[in-house]
């Protein structure tokens, strides 16, 4: 806490006015990004018990029934319902409960395997880091949504599907950290005098590369979080992603869309909820960057 | 840089064949293509004309045989006929192509418009207002939906207001009215990221010395920050922007969705849903090749404009 101190003395030349600076404070320690996110993942584990009503079967007699502080609305739904008479709270309750479960595993498993593989990359070099980063820089020069239309296409809509093709959009990103990372440790000194302490290369990564990565690779996580969520929003509002009647922020969205002049709710809230995620979570990666690692530190 | 260039050449053409090979191998996974003309089991089709349609599209040969048939063709220029209608495959693209293009440039001008000033604006008033609400901008970019961006602006600027048309592209006369919403939904993100790379750029720049010297032999202020300063601080943005562009035409599928633009996205779509193989292996062939080879031509541009950076490898 004493570096974050520091500079916010030496930032505080910059600010003269009392709202600036308690923007300045929230933007400095992520209070509102923790508090949305950590609301989030209460309501996505609690679901089942707050989520007034059942998210997939509705009440076909109360359609399309405005939000509460409307004239027509009631306070039996306070965010309205949608076409087919399903609450709009309750619908956004479990859909938090999937796009978070989703974009977690998903992120987990890009997690391991990239950081493993550019651990691997970035130590053992040569040619094993040749095939690793070639097949990367394929990857990253591939159209992500066309083969995640194909592949949907192809075996056909389900959780397990969408959470593989979200895991192999996010190690890509881990491997380019990790393996940067980990080459500007193989010429430290502090591994050269371990090496010449008779480590095996085992303990070498285990004690001095991994611990050193870590972080890099935490943050990474943070910022890829905010990716994942966006991508399987895209992906259910195109039809391809969390398979319907379950509740998926993009699917409502798109459910809503042809709906838009007499029940905009149905698709402002949704949005409104994957857009304050996605803020949440670029804050506090950034914020995570700039406080676990310092060099990376940008000017933004 | 020789060496260079012609890694990346050889990069592409994996890039390439492992993107069409892919996609390839996954559609002849999916439902059997000649279901498209008749229901399934086969009715309305007698045994011997299921069987010709599947010598005709080379069914009878091992899958691999038939990608490599596919390959030598499309090197002569011919990507096939598509299921749906029968129509050579080049020309359906290339027919889409234009409209996709258009949009793209569209969101590209709206990106580099907003992108760049306001990001030198944000680094040379830094902690003003300025940089605050560009900053705001850039982070809303970041977290925003394009599909949400784009249906709040249609029910905002066409159904409230009736201001500008909610989709579709005019074919004929050219209305700038059109372009504005899509557009706009497009280009926000890219244009949160150009103003975030100029901005952290020019802090960069004005930082240096050459600028402090510049304003203490007294060059004026506005003088300093575009002849000294924006000139070094934007070859990344401007290098950027042209993967950007590529990124647009390659990743405006859902903005075609939303507004019911008729480009390459909204065919790819169609023929997602009716397994139309032709069509999609083209479309990634395209796609690939716009995308690899204005990275490509980005990374040459990088060089020339920077002596400073020289590829090693």
């Amino acid at each position: 806490m004493e570096r974050v101190g520091a500079t916010w003395s030496s930032g505080a030349r910059w600010l003269v006015t009392r709202p600036v600076r308690a923007f300045e404070f929230l933007r400095r320690y992520p209070l509102l990004p923790a508090v949305v996110l950590v609301a989030l993942v209460i309501t996505g584990i609690v679901a089942r018990i707050v989520a007034p009503y059942d998210p997939i079967i509705g009440n076909v007699r109360e359609r399309a029934v405005p939000p509460m502080w409307q004239d027509e609305g009631s306070a039996k739904h306070i965010l309205g319902t949608d076409h087919v008479g399903r609450d709009v709270l309750s619908r956004l309750l479990y859909g938090a409960q999937i796009s978070l479960m989703v974009a977690g595993i998903s992120v987990g498993a890009g997690f391991v395997v990239g950081s493993t593989l550019g651990v691997i990359a970035g130590w053992f070099g040569g040619i094993i880091d040749e095939i690793i980063t070639r097949f990367v820089d394929m990857w990253m020069a591939t159209p992500f949504l066309l083969v995640a239309l194909v592949v949907a296409l192809v075996l056909g809509q389900s959780l397990i599907i969408l959470l593989t093709l979200l895991a192999i959009l996010a190690w890509v990103g881990f491997v380019r950290v990790v393996r940067g990372h980990t080459l500007t440790f193989k010429d430290s000194d502090y591994i050269f005098l371990a090496k010449v302490a008779g480590a095996s290369t085992w303990r070498i990564l285990r004690v001095h590369v991994v611990p050193g990565i870590i972080n890099t690779a935490v943050i990474n996580a943070t910022l890829n979080i905010g990716t994942l969520i966006m991508m399987e929003a895209t992906l259910s509002f195109l039809g391809v992603g969390i398979p319907p009647p379950t509740p998926s922020w993009g699917g409502m969205v798109s459910d809503g869309r042809n709906y838009l002049v007499d029940a905009w709710w149905q698709s402002f809230f949704p949005g409104l909820c994957i857009f304050l995620t996605v803020l949440s979570l670029q804050f506090l990666g950034d914020w995570l960057r700039d406080y676990l690692d310092p060099r990376l530190r940008q000017l933004m | 840089m020789q060496r260079f260039i012609a890694r990346r050449l050889v990069f592409i053409l994996f890039t390439v064949i492992g993107a069409t090979l892919f996609v390839f191998v996954l559609t002849h996974m999916a439902r059997d293509p000649r279901e498209l003309w008749v229901p399934q089991g086969g009715f309305g089709a007698s045994k011997e004309q299921w069987e010709q349609w599947g010598k005709e599209l080379g069914f009878d040969k091992p899958l691999i045989v038939q990608y490599f048939l596919w390959l030598g063709r499309m090197l002569r220029g011919d990507l096939g006929n598509t299921l749906t209608h029968d129509r050579p495959v080049i020309g359906v693209i290339a027919g889409k192509l234009g409209a996709t293009a258009q949009l793209a440039l569209g969101a590209w001008l709206w990106a580099i418009i907003v992108g760049v000033p306001f990001g030198v604006l944000s680094a040379v008033k830094r902690a003003s207002i300025w940089d605050y609400l560009a900053r705001t901008f850039a982070l809303f970019g970041q977290a925003l939906p394009a599909f949400w961006v784009g249906i709040l602006l249609i029910w905002i600027f066409a159904a409230m207001f009736n201001l500008l048309p909610s989709g579709g592209r005019p074919t004929g006369t050219l209305s700038i009215k059109h372009y504005i919403l899509p557009s706009v939904a497009l280009g926000w993100h890219a244009a949160a990221n150009l103003l975030r790379f100029t901005r952290s750029g020019m802090l960069e720049v004005l930082d240096s010395e050459y600028i402090k010297f510049a304003k203490s032999k007294g060059v004026r202020g506005w003088l300093v920050v575009w002849k000294h300063g924006l000139r070094n601080a934007v070859i990344t943005p401007l290098t950027s922007a042209l993967v950007i562009l590529a990124g647009f035409i390659t990743g405006n599928l859902v903005v075609e969705v939303v507004f019911t633009w008729p480009g390459l996205g909204r065919l790819l779509m169609d023929s997602v849903w009716t397994n139309d193989y032709p069509i999609l292996v083209g479309c990634v062939l395209v796609y690939v090749l716009l995308f690899a080879g204005m990275a490509f031509i980005a990374d040459i541009a990088y060089a020339y404009i920077d002596p400073r950076i020289r590829y090693q490898t």
